[in-house]
């Protein structure tokens, strides 16, 4: 099994590539929608703006590319922070873009209504609570994670949401689908062994 | 004491035009959402392949008419009409005052993806008139384009023999009104009327000296006229579940539709409404008159189809509402030979004064959204 990188410029390929190195598992970084075709697993990190990433997502060709993989050769996907938000419907940031539309969701910025004081962006270990499904398998019901990010999803209309967390506000920290879609808002490559187990799993399930 | 208060579901306002409310505190567009959960469509797919097959072409004529401005909905319906359905349909547009050259750009596309289209420009001095006088007098900024879009649709219908004409949703069930066509496909021109132009516009025409040959577009055929026609009304969102955004999703794909780079002004999509400057204008005074603005009705929207808390809406709605459109402001003074404080003097007429105070020279809510107000 070969876990496709995608690369559209804005990512932290790096770290997401040696994880899966790491647990033994051939990973190749792309940036060519031709070597998006067929079922192997697709892995889409990012950090940065919702809206640049689409663009650029756009530009190279890699939106209908994701989609056709997903949709048509029905290729399991994992979004990580900004790849998880790209997954959605829409991302208001800088006036608002179109997301991939795999799931039901709107991207907005982090309030702080809970915690007046939290800082936006949020970033650092936290706790996410009320794991379930596919990817925490073998996990605790609730750990810390690596998180780093402004924007957030409160809700989606139509996945499972598997994980959430707490800072300034609620929000989604994982979700999944029966179409194999998957997300983390936190940083499995980032998060120690817990989140290995989480990117093992992802590979179990993919 | 009076009181405003909002949907406990979605943000809708009970200042909306022909709202109810249920014991739940839910408006009518929550309860037809959670209704459209859980009922099946099966039925009134059915109805649909019955009406398309009462009516489909045999004869390479066009089968039936669908308003377009190259937006999502209207893409949408003519897509799944023509492509899924296999119908024969004839898109109209009814052009608009101050039109926006992305609301071009996406009608052409539109149009060259693969359709049959008819532009209808109606008068443009009498759309002027109307337009402003609608501004002034009834605090609806494009009167006459509203008529038009009615009118001259079914004209087009009528003179090019097309039996059926399907417009999109029905705003009143999608977004919180009358529930007067929730469980009936087909709609007459009487109820158009009624409810679309809330009462009567005959005596309009004599009253702006409009001259008789210039209203051809903005009258509805005399009745002799359609009697003996077979002219049958409905909306596409009574068959199947109404999904604005899967719309511009299909849009965007099959139809090139493309956003406004920058976000829309007054709220925080960026998706619709892309055709005309008077739309920001229209949503302005929406905001002055009942205290829920563009970004309330599309953060609705999103509450209903559960991509969106209404926490998180309302925030965005806190954030974007009551935005005055500033941008499009030298447009307007101009179209409607205006000067600014004559401009400003008709926003002050529609003010809801009970529930906005003016501070620095702008209308400022006195309540807080998503919380009670009484006065």
């Amino acid at each position: 099994m070969v876990v496709r990188i995608v690369d559209y410029g804005m990512g932290n390929l790096h770290s997401v590539a040696s994880a899966f190195r790491h647990l033994g598992c051939e990973a190749s970084v792309t940036s060519s929608p031709d070597d998006l075709k067929g079922a192997e697993p697709i892995v889409l990190p990012g950090v940065g703006s919702f809206r640049r990433a689409m663009t650029q997502l756009n530009r190279d060709g890699l939106t209908s590319a994701l989609r056709a993989a997903v949709l048509d050769d029905g290729a399991s996907i994992l979004g990580i922070c900004l790849g998880m938000q790209l997954l959605g419907e829409h991302g208001v940031e800088d006036g608002g873009s179109a997301g991939l539309g795999f799931v039901r969701g709107t991207v907005t910025r982090m309030r702080t209504n809970l915690e007046p004081d939290a800082k936006i962006p949020h970033i650092g270990f936290t706790t996410l609570e009320g794991c379930s499904g596919s990817l925490f398998e073998g996990l605790p019901s609730e750990f810390d994670a690596y998180f780093n990010h402004g924007f957030c999803f409160e809700q989606i209309g139509d996945a499972r949401v598997t994980s959430r967390s707490r800072h300034g506000q609620d929000f989604v920290a994982s979700f999944e689908t029966d179409m194999r879609v998957f997300g983390t808002q936190f940083h499995p490559e980032n998060s120690q062994a817990f989140g290995l187990r989480i990117l093992e799993n992802f590979l179990k399930v993919a | 004491m009076t009181s405003l208060f909002w949907c406990t579901n979605c943000l809708n306002m009970s200042t909306r035009p022909r709202i109810q409310f249920d014991e739940r505190g839910w408006c009518n567009a929550c309860q037809w959402m959670e209704r459209k959960a859980s009922m099946s469509w099966d039925g009134r797919q059915k109805e649909l392949t019955e009406l398309l097959d009462r009516f489909r072409s045999t004869s390479g004529g066009f089968d039936c008419v669908v308003p377009v401005s190259g937006g999502k909905d209207g893409s949408y319906v003519a897509h799944q009409l023509k492509h899924v359905h296999r119908m024969h349909p004839l898109t109209v547009t009814v052009r608009p005052a101050l039109e926006l050259s992305l609301g071009n750009q996406n009608l052409l596309n539109f149009i060259h993806s693969g359709y049959d289209h008819v532009h209808v420009t109606p008068n443009g001095e009498a759309m002027q008139k109307l337009n402003r006088y609608g501004f002034i007098e009834k605090g609806f900024p494009y009167y006459g384009w509203l008529i038009s879009i009615m009118t001259a649709v079914i004209r087009t219908a009528l003179n090019y023999g097309v039996p059926l004409i399907f417009y999109g949703e029905d705003g009143e069930v999608e977004y919180g009104g009358s529930t007067e066509t929730r469980d009936r496909a087909l709609f007459d021109i009487e109820y158009m009327k009624r409810v679309y132009l809330e009462g009567g516009y005959q005596k309009v025409f004599d009253l702006l000296d409009i001259d008789e040959s210039h209203t051809y577009f903005f009258r509805f055929p005399d009745d002799a006229e359609v009697a003996d026609r077979s002219l049958h009304l409905t909306h596409y969102s009574y068959f199947e579940n109404w999904d604005p955004y899967r719309n511009y999703l299909i849009a965007k794909e099959f139809c090139g539709l493309q956003e406004q780079d920058e976000g829309n002004v007054g709220t925080f999509t960026n998706f619709a409404q892309n055709d005309q400057a008077f739309y920001a204008l229209h949503t302005y005074l929406m905001y002055l008159k009942f205290g829920f603005g563009r970004a309330t009705q599309d953060a609705g929207i999103e509450i209903r189809r559960g991509a969106m808390t209404r926490e998180q809406a309302l925030n965005l709605v806190r954030l974007y509402d009551g935005h005055y459109p500033a941008e499009f402001l030298e447009d307007y003074l101009r179209y409607y030979e205006m000067t600014r404080e004559e401009f400003d003097a008709v926003l002050d007429r529609y003010a809801n004064r009970e529930i906005f105070e003016k501070i620095d020279g702008r209308w400022t809510p006195k309540f807080t959204p998503g919380e009670r107000f009484e006065w």
